[in-house]
């Protein structure tokens, strides 16, 4: 309006400077995470997965406890409770791969990447809302799997406690296992920027591969790769009872973030610098 | 402000964008045409860093987007009514842009109405039709109030409602002092809206001037001229050097004159005028001449041979032609 009275030549638009913050884009991810029915139904999908295990296991297993004898010979009441956790680390992965995959798939990454152009600040807030998201809803559900999968084998007095020996870890161990894997969906959906394709693949690493590495031979050196494999890392996280063939719980988690880091950077890589 | 500087974009073999430099100014309508294929929307795609450019650079408002500190309100961008999650909200998807440059979601309630979205702001974007598409993204790029705006084919799908709307709309955006840029490949859209061109054809800059510019390119047919006095019409022109060919309506054309000099020449000999018009090349016409042989995909329908159909008179009139029984059937 000014324009009119000061001077006839158009002046030029003095935008108000609205700049892009990295609270700005966790806020915006948080939003966009909560506002897609699929992903939503998927994450209780993942908790129904947990829970519902946690009671059903331990109440299958009771049944087939003749005493606390048969309790010592070598169940793990934990991870009897927490079987629920192997199903839905593939959900989980499924959301991690959908959250990034999705927005490839309808074109909403080219308004992302259009509203903060550096791109790694979208996959940063992604991958933090999507480890916070599933740390708290999903450890929820772990913990409340354990707690009610106990009370079921307590009945037969073969319950774990956690204070005993490990099982907090293990718990912990859980849910550090279902974070790494949604991360890892997300490096491979930015990577593979489709769902379906994502999907499978993740299924087959982490369902169809651990088998087939069954198959090789110790000549071939299959006892290591079977330790180092991406899958098998967390096999003593997640458990109370060890197992000596695969790492210790410290290396297992270490080699496992690797391997979670490595897809995420191949992912934030693929992001920053292909056309979208 | 928008600056592109020798861009060039390759895909795999294809040339999609060669050498490509224009400027965007602020204050008025920049019109980018050209025919379907021949590279605009991979221009406006490189213009917000979507796509990289394999040589040259774009720059908006001095440097490229990518470094944009505050890209929401550096440039607003409709490049697809589809670059929205389906299964969101119209809301939610304004909501979620808004939050990551800490717009007040007052704003976000602002645009919705200013694009009159208000009763389908809560559905799912992916059940809007065509135009509410168009229509959401035209909110998104205003979301920030940014002071340049890109809109690839904004009409398409609107009905007259609706692209009226949008031409007045980029026409107060240019009036506020922004820089507005808009593709089509309908010349006439161009006409009504943009102040200046950039006309591409195969990725190549043809044309970067005003539209009046442009449109004068394209020499004019010639003259209209009406007068009751032919013959000494017919004399006046000769003596002044034009060439005149009845246009069987009564009126002639005038070649090699312009129409100040004949209707000075008209006056000088006394012959009265009832018509003395400038037939201009139309603005399709200016397109069609300067892009041709660099459309991407030219029909082939366009040889001198009859299209059956259509053939009023066939040598065989009491038997419908083939095509004809199909088309009827």
């Amino acid at each position: 309006m000014s324009t009119w009275t000061s001077s006839p030549a158009p002046t030029r638009y003095r935008a108000v400077e609205r700049r892009v913050t990295f609270a700005g884009l966790l806020r915006s991810e948080w939003i966009k995470f909560w506002s897609v029915r699929s992903v939503v139904v998927t994450m209780a999908a993942a908790f129904v997965a947990i829970v519902g295990f946690g009671v059903l296991l331990p109440l299958a297993v009771g049944s087939q406890l003749s005493g606390p004898e048969a309790a010592q010979q070598g169940l793990d009441a934990t991870a009897v409770s927490l079987q629920g956790a192997q199903l839905a680390s593939l959900i989980v992965a499924a959301v991690g791969v959908i959250v990034i995959a999705g927005e490839f798939s309808t074109g909403m990454v080219r308004t992302s990447f259009v509203s903060a152009p550096g791109r790694l600040g979208v996959l940063l807030a992604k991958a933090v809302v999507l480890a916070v998201t599933v740390a708290l809803v999903l450890g929820a559900a772990v913990f409340i799997a354990f707690l009610l999968g106990q009370a079921v084998l307590d009945r037969d007095g073969a319950g774990a406690s956690l204070g005993d020996d490990g099982v907090l870890r293990a718990v912990l161990g859980n849910v550090a296992m279902l974070v790494g894997i949604a991360l890892a969906g997300l490096g491979l959906g930015a990577l593979m920027r489709n769902s379906a394709g994502a999907i499978c693949t993740l299924l087959a690493a982490l369902f169809v591969l651990p088998l087939l590495l069954m198959a090789i031979p110790e000549s071939w050196g299959g006892p290591t790769l079977r330790e180092y494999y991406f899958a098998n890392t967390t096999t003593n996280l997640i458990a109370v009872q060890q197992h000596a063939d695969y790492l210790s719980v410290g290396a297992g988690l270490a080699v496992f973030a690797v391997w979670v880091a490595v897809l995420l950077g191949a992912g934030a890589l693929s992001a920053r610098t292909r056309d979208v | 402000m928008i600056e592109a500087i020798g861009l060039r974009k390759v895909y795999g073999r294809k040339v999609a964008v060669e050498d490509l430099s224009f400027t965007v100014r602020p204050g008025i309508v920049t019109g980018f045409l050209g025919p379907n294929g021949s590279g605009k929307s991979t221009t406006m795609r490189m213009v917000v860093g979507l796509d990289r450019p394999t040589a040259g650079e774009v720059l908006v408002d001095g440097k490229p987007f990518q470094q944009s500190v505050a890209p929401l309100s550096t440039m607003g961008a409709l490049l697809d009514a589809k670059a929205v999650h389906t299964g969101r909200s119209a809301f939610r998807h304004l909501q979620a842009m808004a939050a990551t440059a800490g717009i007040p979601s007052s704003r976000v309630e602002e645009v919705i109405d200013l694009v009159g979205l208000r009763e389908v702001a809560r559905k799912r974007a992916g059940g809007f039709s065509l135009g509410m598409g168009q229509r959401l993204g035209i909110a998104s790029a205003l979301l920030g109030d940014p002071s340049t705006v890109m809109f690839d084919e904004p009409v398409n799908g609107l009905d007259p409602d609706g692209i009226l709307w949008i031409r007045h709309l980029m026409q107060d955006l240019a009036r506020e002092g922004r820089a507005v840029f808009v593709s089509s490949h309908l010349m006439s859209e161009m006409a009504l809206t943009a102040e200046h061109l950039v006309v591409i054809g195969r990725g190549r800059l043809i044309a970067d001037e005003s539209v009046a510019t442009f449109i004068d390119r394209v020499h004019p047919r010639g003259v209209t001229v009406r007068s009751p006095q032919v013959q000494q019409l017919h004399d006046v022109v000769r003596d002044a050097g034009g060439s005149l060919t009845p246009t069987g309506d009564g009126a002639f054309e005038v070649v090699g004159l312009s129409a100040e000099r004949i209707g000075d020449a008209a006056l000088a000999g006394g012959v009265a005028l009832h018509e003395l018009t400038t037939v201009r090349a139309s603005l399709e016409e200016a397109f069609m001449e300067l892009t041709a042989g660099s459309l991407e995909y030219q029909a082939h329908g366009a040889d001198p041979q009859p299209p059956v159909v259509a053939a009023p008179t066939a040598s065989t009139p009491q038997q419908p032609s083939r095509t004809e029984k199909e088309v009827a059937r």
